[in-house]
């Protein structure tokens, strides 16, 4: 085990990788700052550039994103009371007020402390819990396997979205997309409509590119561009105090471990967590602090709330091959595409590429600190670049990503196709993440269903004398279940 | 087996599609329907982009995104030629090093040039 590690240790200290996880952070901190970017989208725009990369130095890359996006959203939601990303939401309540007081430097250093706190938190419990729930979930059989996918699916539906069945019906279309293709098991075409290009499936990568990106595009296009405020705040004393920031010890550790079980619970992911962490928090210490003033606490509660979802949303992806929020999903489809099968063979299989990824996250949360700290002066403007210039960017970016995969405009065809059912669906409040999940995971679900039938010989009866199976399928049955019949017992 | 599974798929969505509408006309529509400015917009958007990929195969990766990026930035509102320029130029070329060069992607390179 431990030669493992160091090995791994070595292979992300090479330079190249150091390199990644550099451009990485510092990508990541511009998408987090720039508010209207999100972390998804930024993700999104970089996978098709990983395709050549080796899967160390890609997830290096990707690791620095995801880890200082959280931190870079949380500087224009400080400044401009605009949250970079959604997760930086509950931060502007106590990290503006605290701008307003001429506090600007310190609400930022303690935002970037405690995003780091949280982050190594979350990484310490995955290092710690992940293998565990590999080892157990190594004796998985095929009826297992379905019903996990079945309950990762349904509590991503159900859970945290504000319509079950809107959730269903985007999850269901999903899976039926996934449908398109040769059959896994016997190989006949289904639904190509004579494409060639159709019978590896809907390549999930266009579909992921047009679902997160172009409905933000069109939005940018028809909104037209928005003026956003200047800031008139001095930034001082930005590097913490020792001191202070012991004194935040606690509102750190209730954000940290809140984000890292939030964040492990597929389906909930960071708005949440952060919001639920600052309430907690806010309760926990209402005695002695006064929230909503502009108090470093409830910086630091919601802060290390979202670093700590990124740690604990990888817990479900490594070991089980269920992503803990939307990120974590596109990671997925990144690991997808580096040939790699997520799930419990990858610690396995490939345990030292395993570490490799505890590594980076480690690697990518002190850089974040460190190149935060030093060039805070340059994120702190970068609102000022106008999103008349980076709209067509980006525009260009997905249209030239999802060409990149195949070398086939048939795949930009599909990404426009996805680009506006997505605005369609976030226009009428259908959530587009069960579908991208159904897209990603569906096909492992429909071989492990039709493996369980061929075992048994065509008999369901299956997934129900397995106990863990019946299990999962039991809790995925109450997990919407209980959403639909909540407002009955409400009323009565 | 395909098929009774496609079939399902299909029966369940239709399902919660009439289900989902059903309840969904009760509470106030909050939605506000597209303008057909938007409208024209959106369809105008995707308009360019399906000339842009035409475009390419003739006029090659380069002069087609130049003029397309240009197209784009005064859709999205600058009126300022040296901006223009400047960054259709700039962002067109460092795609193309990216892409073509550093990860080995081959861009169309068109008939004419």
């Amino acid at each position: 085990m431990g030669d493992i590690a160091i090995a791994a240790l070595a292979e992300v200290l090479q330079f190249q990788n150091l390199l990644a996880s550099m451009m990485g952070v510092f990508y990541g901190l511009f998408i987090g700052a720039t508010p209207g970017l999100t972390i998804s989208l930024g993700m999104v725009l970089l996978l098709p550039m990983t395709f050549t990369l080796s899967p160390v130095t890609a997830f290096c890359l990707l690791l620095g994103l995801y880890s200082s996006g959280f931190t870079g959203g949380s500087i224009s939601a400080i400044l401009l009371n605009i949250p970079g990303t959604p997760s930086a939401a509950a931060t502007t309540i106590d990290g503006y007020a605290m701008a307003k007081n001429g506090r600007a430097g310190e609400a930022i250093g303690t935002a970037v402390a405690a995003s780091f706190f949280g982050g190594m938190f979350s990484l310490v419990c995955l290092v710690l819990i992940a293998p565990t729930i590999a080892k157990a979930a190594l004796s998985f059989g095929a009826p297992e396997l379905f019903a996990l996918v079945l309950l990762g699916l349904t509590l991503i539906c159900s859970f945290g979205q504000k319509s079950l069945i809107k959730g269903l019906v985007s999850g269901v279309i999903g899976l039926i997309f996934m449908t398109v293709g040769l059959d896994p098991m016997v190989g006949t075409p289904r639904f190509t409509f004579g494409y060639v290009e159709l019978q590896g499936g809907v390549s999930f990568l266009p579909a992921l590119i047009g679902l997160f990106a172009i409905p933000q595009i069109i939005n940018g296009i028809i909104t037209g561009v928005r003026v956003i405020p200047q800031y008139h705040t001095t930034i001082a004393g930005v590097l913490p105090k020792w001191k202070n920031l012991v004194k935040l010890i606690k509102p750190m550790l209730i954000g940290a471990s809140i984000g890292t079980s939030v964040g492990a619970i597929p389906g909930a992911g960071g708005p949440i967590a952060v919001f639920l962490s600052y309430d907690y928090a806010s309760r926990l210490l209402r005695k002695s602090h006064k929230f909503g003033s502009g108090i470093p606490e409830g910086v630091a509660a919601p802060e290390s709330a979202n670093n700590g979802v990124a740690g604990g949303a990888m817990i479900p992806m490594l070991t089980l091959g269920i992503p803990g929020d939307p990120i974590t999903a596109i990671l997925l489809g990144a690991l997808m595409i580096q040939g790699l099968t997520p799930g419990p063979l990858l610690f396995e299989n490939n345990a030292q590429f395993v570490y490799s990824i505890f590594w980076a996250f480690f690697v990518a949360n002190i850089l974040t600190l460190i190149l935060t700290f030093l060039t805070i002066k340059v994120w702190v403007r970068i609102h000022q670049v106008p999103a008349r210039i980076l709209l067509p960017i980006i525009t260009i970016l997905c249209i030239i990503g999802s060409y990149a995969l195949r070398n086939t405009f048939f795949d930009t065809g599909i990404m426009l196709f996805f680009g506006i059912l997505g605005f369609f669906m976030n226009k009428y409040d259908f959530p587009v993440v069960p579908m991208l999940l159904a897209i990603i995971l569906g096909p492992a679900m429909e071989e492990h269903l039709r493996m369980s039938l061929i075992i048994s010989q065509g008999d369901y009866s299956i997934f129900f004398t397995h106990p863990i199976s019946s299990t999962f399928i039991i809790i995925s049955f109450f997990s919407f279940i209980i959403p639909l019949i909540k407002p009955l017992l409400k009323k009565g | 087996m395909p098929w009774v599974l496609t079939g399902f798929l299909v029966l369940l969505s239709v399902l919660l599609l009439i289900k989902s509408l059903s309840t969904k006309s009760e509470p106030e529509d909050k939605n506000v329907p597209l303008s057909l400015k938007d409208l024209i917009g959106i369809i105008g958007f995707i308009a360019l982009i399906v000339l842009y990929l035409t475009a390419m195969n003739y006029l090659g990766f380069i002069i087609a995104s130049i003029l397309f990026m240009a197209t784009l930035i005064f859709m999205s509102g600058s009126r300022k030629s040296i901006e223009i320029i400047l960054f259709s130029v700039s962002t067109t070329v460092v795609v193309y090093l990216l892409f073509q060069k550093f990860f080995n992607v081959q861009l169309p390179s068109g008939i004419i040039f």
